[in-house]
Formats: structure tokens, sequence, C-alpha cells
């Protein structure tokens, strides 16, 4: 068991309603941030992250990456809160991102949830290839600030070390 | 759609200075820093536009979850706001 597990949730996200499910499900967490949208009674948060793909020149099928750190033991929530918000402010001059802290079900883990479509119209989209290039950058990150714990990386459903 | 159209503008040495200091500090080329703020005069600010205008506001709210004098209470109540408009 490593120390710290990056995993990307299996599943598709290639319905409208994927943007509700991942972000609704990890705005529901008790402690929760991101980069990308504004706060108005107007347009809802999920509605700013559906625009993004409507005035997107890319296409592409999964809307939505939704992502979860999971640590083997006890770390302080502010360390985990720190590190949520250095990944998702490193991404937000692109991409739109939730994160949410989760300490409910034993082990503390993070989610996270990022468009797949740019804010910017002409961006490029976060294939799979492309977003498993940006999480192998984040494994290699951690493994540096993290030297004595083990970082894996499991990309829809395969391990890597 | 494609920028075909040129419209030539005079203006005074001092405010084209300015303008293109503007521009520079946007990181953008002078003639796109003017077509961006002409459209969101005329059309109001575009998708692209409000999300980056709301990274420092983003930021801020980040930076409250993070501030160690804020107790998990406070902090909650901020989250709660927030979920009001998700």
């Amino acid at each position: 068991m490593s120390d710290i597990r990056i995993e990307v949730a299996n599943g598709d996200y290639d319905t409208d309603d994927s943007y509700n499910k991942v972000i609704g499900y990890i705005t529901n967490k008790i402690l929760f941030g991101g980069y990308g949208f504004y706060y108005s009674n107007d347009i809802s948060i999920i509605e700013q992250f559906k625009l993004s793909e409507t005035f997107s020149d890319q296409k592409n099928k999964q809307k939505i990456w939704h992502f979860f750190i999971t640590f083997s033991k006890r770390w302080n929530h502010m360390e985990l809160l720190e590190l949520a918000n250095q990944i998702a402010f490193s991404l937000s001059p692109q991409y739109q991102i939730v994160y949410g802290l989760d300490i409910d079900k034993g082990k503390p883990h993070l989610h996270f949830g990022i468009n797949a479509f740019s804010y910017h119209p002409d961006t490029a989209v976060l294939t799979p290839e492309y977003f498993h290039s940006c999480l192998v950058y984040w494994q290699n990150k951690l493994a540096e600030w993290y030297p004595h714990k083990t970082v894996t990386l499991q990309f829809r459903g395969k391990k890597e070390s | 759609m494609k920028n075909t159209e040129r419209l030539f503008v005079r203006m005074t040495p001092d405010l084209k200075k300015d303008v293109q200091l503007q521009a520079k500090k946007n990181n953008l080329k002078t003639s796109e820093y003017i077509r961006k703020l002409l459209e969101s005069a005329i059309r109001g600010l575009s998708h692209e536009q409000l999300i980056q205008n709301s990274l420092k506001e983003n930021t801020l709210i980040n930076e409250l979850l993070l501030d160690s004098s804020l107790g998990n209470e406070a902090k909650q109540i901020i989250t709660e706001r927030m979920r009001d408009y998700v």
C-alpha cells in the first residue's frame, strides 16, 4: 500500500450530467475550494463549467476529470488543504477546478474535479494522454516533496508505480 | 470569425503610450488589447474574461481556507456560503 495514491475515477463522464455529478459531489465535502468561477445568483458554478465547453473551439468526449489523492495515515488537514490549493492554483491559468477535503471515511483524501475544457476557447482540451501527463508531473512533484513516502498513480484502473 | 477588418483610430501620443503600456501589462498585443476592450464595452465581458477576473476572488477565498488564524467553524461557514452558488 503506497503512502500517497493518486487515482482517477473510473467512468466516461461524457454527458452534461457529469458536471453536476462531479462538482456536486466535491462541493459537498466538509471544505471545498477552487479556481475559475465567480459567485453569481444568475449563473451557477456548474453552469460556468459548462459554458467553457460551449465556447471552446475544441471537441472532446470527456467533459470533466475526477481524481483523488488518498493518504495512508493521518495527515494534518491544513497540510492537505495547502497541497490541494497548490495543485488547483497551478492548473487555474488554463482550467477551472474544484477541490474538496474528505475526512469522513477513515483515511483522509482530496477530491479534484477539473474541467476538460479550458475557459480559453483555443487552449488544448484535457485528453486522456494530456491529463495523464499532468498527473505524472504531480506524482513526481509529490515524490520530490515527500522523499520518504511512496507515491503511486492509478489512471483508469491501471496501476503505475 | 476571423479578424479581417481594419480600423484606424486617431489619438494623442500620450494615450497611445498608455494603451501600449496597458497591453504590455496584460501580456497582449496592442491590437488584441484594444479589441478586447471594445468587445467588453459593446457586448459585455466574455466568459473567458469573467473567469479570468474571478481568479483574484478565488485566491482570496482559498487563502482564507488556509488561514491558520481562522477556526474550523469559520471555514465551514465560508464553505457553506460558497455552496449556495454551486
